[in-house]
């Protein structure tokens, strides 16, 4: 099957300046995790520390790009020549979606969040990372999940992201089913609820045949006082067709 | 068909398309390979779908490796569409010591479409093989053990993850840890299979399985190739497909 060989999301650890890409995923032991505290770069995963769920809701400042169990630094970190920043949506250089050039999209690719690798139905509200808690996220009905994501609405070759988005994510943040930003040099204006077949992003394009490329994006992690205490282990996703 | 095709198809694992046209000829996937071995064998690399002539194009068949084929007619060329559904995954932790899911790569549909009205409403036929996860576990497992039911327990717990596993894994005992008379700590000895790591290498401890089984199945459905709910796939690219509506 003409499959792309390399499809993977990578995470710039190093600056804006000068952008440093990591592999984070698909393939296995690399990963992206997050924290409360900004010193945890090259530590094992039996070791990753406990969050304390907060009295508020506050993002999740800090985000580490791994690639083995103990060897990762902090998103925009310098490749870990200092700690890890908190999260800002003036990060531009975040994260992007990295193809080959040997498949094909069928249609345009999809940037969600499942909750675990049988990528299963979520509940809304249900108190989850990605179900969301009312009042955390949402009035009861439309709480949406706790991740967000952007997306930009073109592929690299056409000219990456030179800003941020308008809005900085908030906790609230989400439109139920799927957005997508306008096509051309544009972030969604808001942050969107990555809730698995629920809330997505859709891309605004299929990507050129037989064509390496990447979409670039964003993605910011909150919590709060009335999220269900568990041990989350999600996966980000690209939901994609191919010929 | 003939019979060793068959076979090979359903050796495969995987479901492939095969396009007729009006002329008569037969064009299969395994014609447009790109290795020299044009048989319908294992994952090989195929041309691309973009790349096979749409002209003429009257009938497209999905042959499942099941022996069941799906096929779809039109009366005339660019009304068929081919495509694969899948995923990408990054997996994510988040607090505290976890043996989190694997990132990987998964397909989880092969459809073969026919237009049906000039509005893009089609008529669909899929191979799903979305694995279905049948026992999440850890290599390492604390049971509870009675005074009586010690030695049995044990060997039943083994003999069961033995049976479960054997194929996925070379598994060649466990090692037991007493802690008393209430519980016992069990590991799986064993060895990854070479088809799966380059080297094989130890079982590590403690380390999370998933035991999952294929759920395979031939479906038929209707859509509509503008905004194909199905999968939440969207609008399906016309240039790619080469489709004329």
């Amino acid at each position: 099957m003409a499959d792309f060989t390399t499809l993977t999301m990578e995470g710039n650890d190093g600056t804006i300046a000068s952008p440093h890409w990591v592999e984070v995923g698909p393939t296995a032991a690399h990963e992206v995790r997050w924290s409360d505290s900004a010193t945890q770069k090259n530590v094992a995963s039996a070791s990753w520390p406990v969050m304390t769920r907060p009295a508020a809701t506050s993002i999740v400042s800090y985000t580490y790009a791994y690639t083995a169990d103990a060897t990762g630094n902090g998103f925009i970190s310098n490749q870990g020549a200092v700690n890890c920043p908190a999260f800002s949506k003036d990060n531009y250089l975040w994260a992007r979606w990295n193809w080959d050039n040997l498949g094909t999209f069928a249609s345009a690719p999809i940037f969600t969040a499942y909750p675990s690798s049988a990528h299963g139905a979520i509940t809304r509200g249900d108190g989850s990372l990605l179900g969301g808690k009312t009042p955390d996220t949402g009035a009861g009905g439309s709480e949406k999940s706790y991740l967000k994501g952007n997306a930009w609405g073109r592929v690299g070759s056409g000219g990456a992201p030179g800003a941020g988005p308008a809005n900085a994510p908030a906790v609230t943040d989400g439109t139920v089913g799927s957005v997508s930003p306008a096509a051309g040099a544009n972030w969604l204006a808001n942050f969107q609820d990555l809730m698995g077949d629920s809330d997505y992003i859709t891309a605004p394009f299929t990507p050129a045949a037989t064509t390496a490329d990447t979409w670039s994006l964003e993605f910011a992690l909150f919590t709060g006082p009335n999220e269900t205490p568990a041990l989350y282990q999600v996966i980000l996703c690209l939901k994609y067709t191919w010929t | 068909m003939d019979p060793i095709i068959a076979t090979m198809i359903r050796l495969s694992g995987r479901s492939w398309w095969q396009a007729r046209y009006s002329d008569g000829r037969v064009l299969s996937e395994w014609d447009t390979l790109t290795g020299k071995l044009l048989l319908p064998g294992g994952n090989g690399k195929s041309s691309r779908w973009e790349e096979i002539p749409k002209k003429g194009m009257v009938g497209l068949r999905l042959l499942c490796p099941n022996g069941i084929a799906g096929e779809l007619e039109a009366p005339e060329g660019h009304r068929f569409f081919q495509l694969k559904v899948g995923k990408k995954t990054v997996a994510i932790r988040f607090n505290g010591t976890v043996t989190g899911n694997q990132s990987e790569r998964i397909q989880e549909a092969h459809i073969i479409g026919v237009i049906i009205d000039a509005e893009g409403n089609c008529l669909c036929r899929a191979w799903e093989t979305t694995n279905e996860i049948v026992e999440r576990g850890k290599t390492t497992q604390t049971i509870p053990v009675g005074a009586n039911y010690l030695v049995d327990n044990i060997k039943q717990w083994e003999h069961n993850l033995f049976l479960r596993m054997r194929g996925i894994v070379h598994v060649f005992g466990v090692s037991r840890q007493i802690w008393g008379n209430t519980q016992d700590t069990i590991t799986i000895m064993g060895r990854w299979p070479e088809t799966i790591k380059g080297s094989p290498s130890a079982i590590p401890n403690n380390t999370e399985y998933l035991i999952t089984a294929p759920r395979n199945q031939l479906i038929e459905f209707r859509d509509n190739i503008f905004n194909m709910r199905y999968r939440n796939i969207g609008r399906l690219s016309l240039e790619v497909q080469q489709l004329k509506v």
